[in-house]
């Protein structure tokens, strides 16, 4: 009888809880009294791939040494497609997110230092250019990419 | 309409209620959903295993999130471990999910998978915020609920001298949860492409092929330049992801068939054209789609009464 009270019980949260992800999802209504936390695993089940750019974005990190910028090659340390990495950099889930990219940033100095390659400064620039038709880094060129400044460390 | 009445169709209600939900029925299914989940699952983290060091250890570049409901007392949990601890928690992630696979130890092998997943899901993965990785865990949390290991598992070649060997009937309240949850997410990933704005015209498809996801095959394709069949395209995916959730529920004629058609070939696109691949596990996953009682009449029918 507890195992089964238990069960219903669970069932009739499970289908609550998906019942206000779908309020969101469909109305952009969040149930009154309802802690949005508890929600947001429901609705994130529901609601991939909702928008389109028209532009292609990477965050790059570059290292000065001997006064020159140096590109650093992300992949190593973000061993992910190139879509993940994309999503990952964007640091979403973190509403202030210039701590993070500063403590990123002295991470990526301190791993290439021990990789040999030391850097007076580490600087993160988000660039952004044009989708192209024809390959993705196709409209990356010097005249249509625009750079951001993110975040720079100075050791 | 009298009060004993109301009475009575609410008891009635509820007795059906009860037995669609929980009612004691053939392991088959859920054998094979933990098998092929497991599989899925242990491939999934298995890829990892050359960068756990720097995806999960301070070796590498990591930034936990603290869930909103957890205790402040409990958030020694998600500090990053050095990266020998951090071995060991995958170490126990890989072997909990191929006893899961196998079908020993089944439930306490899901809840430990299912454990660990939640905390790399805090550790690492909500920066990725995916559905299908959210998806994943709910699953381990179901399996780790249900009598999955009742069929096609070590735990039966033990105790009966095969896999394929069973005894005991099993509730279908895990196979009908999961069902409920992938008809869901059709349901809100479908009925939202409805009115969202990036979902009005064939524009959503023609910049989703050029950007992060895009496949060689998709940069192939869009060289050929825009054309209104993007727009055709659009509404077609509106479509079926408007139909496959009602689909899966309708035994008549051949809709089920149709519906699960249509969402073999929709992620077979989606695989072929964006790298987002992560779904594919939900193509076997429709057997929950099916009662366990016919699952298992079909069964015995091709196998000629050779299994049970």
């Amino acid at each position: 009888m507890i195992i089964r009270i238990l069960r219903h019980s669970f069932l009739i949260a499970y289908i609550f809880l998906t019942f206000c992800a779908l309020c969101y999802t469909l109305g952009r209504k969040q149930i009154p009294h309802v802690q949005w936390p508890f929600v947001t695993h429901f609705y994130a089940m529901m609601a991939p791939f909702q928008n389109y750019t028209t532009t292609n974005a990477e965050l790059v990190a570059e290292g000065l040494r001997s006064g020159r910028w140096e590109r650093i090659d992300l992949t190593q340390y973000l061993p992910h497609s190139r879509g993940e990495i994309a999503i990952r950099t964007r640091m979403s889930s973190f509403n202030d997110k210039s701590p993070v990219y500063l403590e990123m940033a002295k991470k990526l100095q301190s791993m290439e230092s021990a990789n040999g390659r030391t850097y007076s400064s580490v600087r993160l620039v988000w660039e952004k250019w044009p989708k192209s038709q024809y390959g993705f880094y196709d409209g990356h060129t010097d005249t249509d990419t625009t750079r951001s400044s993110v975040v720079q460390f100075n050791l | 309409m009298t009060p004993s009445l109301v009475l009575h169709r609410l008891k009635s209600f509820f007795v059906a209620w009860d037995y669609w939900w929980t009612r004691e029925s053939y392991p088959h299914i859920m054998g094979i959903i933990r098998a092929a989940f497991g599989a899925w699952l242990l491939m999934y983290w298995a890829i990892r295993l050359p960068y756990v060091r720097i995806l999960f250890s301070i070796d590498g570049i990591v930034f936990p999130k603290m869930p909103a409901y957890m205790p402040e007392s409990l958030e020694w949990l998600l500090q990053v471990p050095d990266p020998r601890i951090a071995l060991i928690i995958y170490s126990i992630q890989i072997v909990a999910l191929i006893t899961l696979t196998i079908g020993f130890f089944t439930r306490s092998s899901a809840f430990i998978a299912f454990c660990i997943s939640w905390y790399y899901f805090y550790l690492s993965l909500h920066l990725f915020h995916t559905s299908f990785d959210r998806l994943y865990i709910v699953v381990l949390l179901v399996l780790s609920i249900s009598n999955a290991g009742q069929y096609l598992s070590f735990e039966n070649w033990e105790k009966y001298g095969s896999p394929f060997k069973w005894e005991k009937m099993v509730s279908i309240f895990p196979q009908r949860l999961i069902a409920f949850q992938i008809t869901m997410t059709y349901f809100g990933v479908g009925f939202q492409k409805l009115w969202l704005p990036g979902w009005q015209g064939g524009e959503m498809l023609w910049y989703s092929m050029m950007g992060v996801w895009a496949t060689p095959l998709a940069f192939k394709i869009t060289s050929y330049g825009w054309s209104d069949l993007y727009h055709v395209a659009v509404n077609m995916v509106k479509m079926l992801e408007v139909f496959i959730p009602f689909s899966f529920w309708i035994t008549k004629g051949k809709v089920r068939w149709i519906g699960m058609g249509s969402g073999l070939i929709f992620h077979v696109f989606v695989d072929l054209l964006l790298y987002i691949w992560w779904f594919a596990i939900l193509i076997p996953s429709y057997l929950v789609f099916f009662s366990p009682e016919e699952f298992h009449a079909w069964l015995r029918r091709v196998s000629n009464n050779r299994l049970e």
